[in-house]
């Protein structure tokens, strides 16, 4: 799993974070570190969709994001569909 | 580097800077990222991003022609000498063994060595190009043309002068001429005079096809990761 906005929005399903918690949160549950530009790129295309929007934030340098609605069900869709993915190849590997 | 992550945060197009250019400077900040390939990528691609396919595709094109003519452009110059040989039959197969037996790896080594041929190419890679450097071809019926082409016209004129003499010599060999050709110098290896172009207008213009299917592809992954429209 290394696509950037699905990273994105795994983390913000734990609840709101701002770019930097996002980066610090993937790398704990994925072992990836995103880029700052591929975070913001992610980030960009995740707003435009409307899969996560900004909180209000008196730190504006430091804005946080809250995935919406239409972004968790985007999230459960894609990771059933992994899900089904992982399921099968384990039980491939253990019938091998 | 903080002044230069912050020129690289301008690559990013003015839309897109109004609205997370604050936020990024401060992820810079907090992270310590110094990652410079990631945010030029990043800047490259958020000004694609709302590109039509033609003008990526356009783009893409010009900026490869313009990359392969400058590689193109800034490989030397090289002289290409030519000798002429007379053979006593046109028989092919029989041209191509002495020639073969002429030009082994070992008389190659040996004629780079004596010519300090290929100073800044690594060893493995100087027979390579001293092989793709010599052209053996059919001038009529019973003549064939030696060149060599080296950036040098003095040692290309030496160089193509000595493997003319080692086809000749391996003429005299029966084991590399089993049908008994005979091959004579007819004109020996000439000093060039002009500079040959080689294939640098045909590589510049490899670039534009390159640059073109390179912008297809990247304008097809920008325009599956661009939004649906609602």
């Amino acid at each position: 799993m290394s696509d950037p906005t699905l990273l994105v929005l795994a983390s913000l399903a734990e609840g709101d974070k701002h770019g930097y918690a996002m980066m610090e949160d993937i790398e704990r549950f994925a072992g990836v570190r995103l880029g700052p530009g591929t975070l913001y790129g992610a980030i960009t295309r995740l707003e435009e969709r409307g899969w996560i929007g900004p909180v209000k934030s008196r730190d504006e340098r430091r804005q946080p994001y809250r995935i919406t609605a239409a972004g968790q069900e985007h999230l459960a869709e894609q990771l059933a569909s992994l899900n089904r993915v992982v399921k099968t190849g384990l039980s491939r590997l253990k019938q091998a | 580097m903080k002044r230069f992550l912050r020129i690289l945060i301008r690559l990013y197009p003015t839309w897109w800077r109004r609205r997370y250019g604050k936020e990024l400077e401060a992820l810079l900040e907090d992270s310590g990222s110094r990652d410079v390939w990631d945010l030029f990528r990043g800047a490259m691609e958020m000004q694609m991003s709302k590109w039509s396919f033609g003008r990526i595709v356009t783009v893409c094109g010009i900026v490869g022609l313009v990359l392969a003519s400058v590689v193109a452009f800034s490989m030397p110059y090289r002289y290409r000498s030519t000798a002429v040989l007379k053979i006593s039959q046109s028989d092919s197969d029989a041209v191509n063994r002495v020639v073969v037996a002429a030009f082994t790896s070992q008389a190659l080594t040996d004629i780079i060595r004596r010519e300090h041929l290929y100073a800044d190419a690594p060893a493995e890679e100087t027979i390579d190009r001293m092989r793709r450097a010599i052209l053996v071809r059919r001038a009529a019926q019973n003549l064939a043309q030696v060149s060599f082409a080296y950036e040098d016209p003095v040692q290309a004129q030496r160089v193509s002068q000595e493997l003319v003499g080692r086809i000749i010599a391996a003429n005299l060999n029966p084991t590399a001429n089993p049908n008994g050709l005979t091959i004579q110098l007819v004109v020996p290896a000439d000093q060039p005079q002009k500079q040959f172009e080689g294939k640098r207008y045909g590589l510049a213009g490899l670039g534009l096809p390159a640059g073109l299917l390179f912008g297809v592809v990247l304008a097809l992954i920008l325009l599956r990761r661009a939004p649906a429209a609602n």
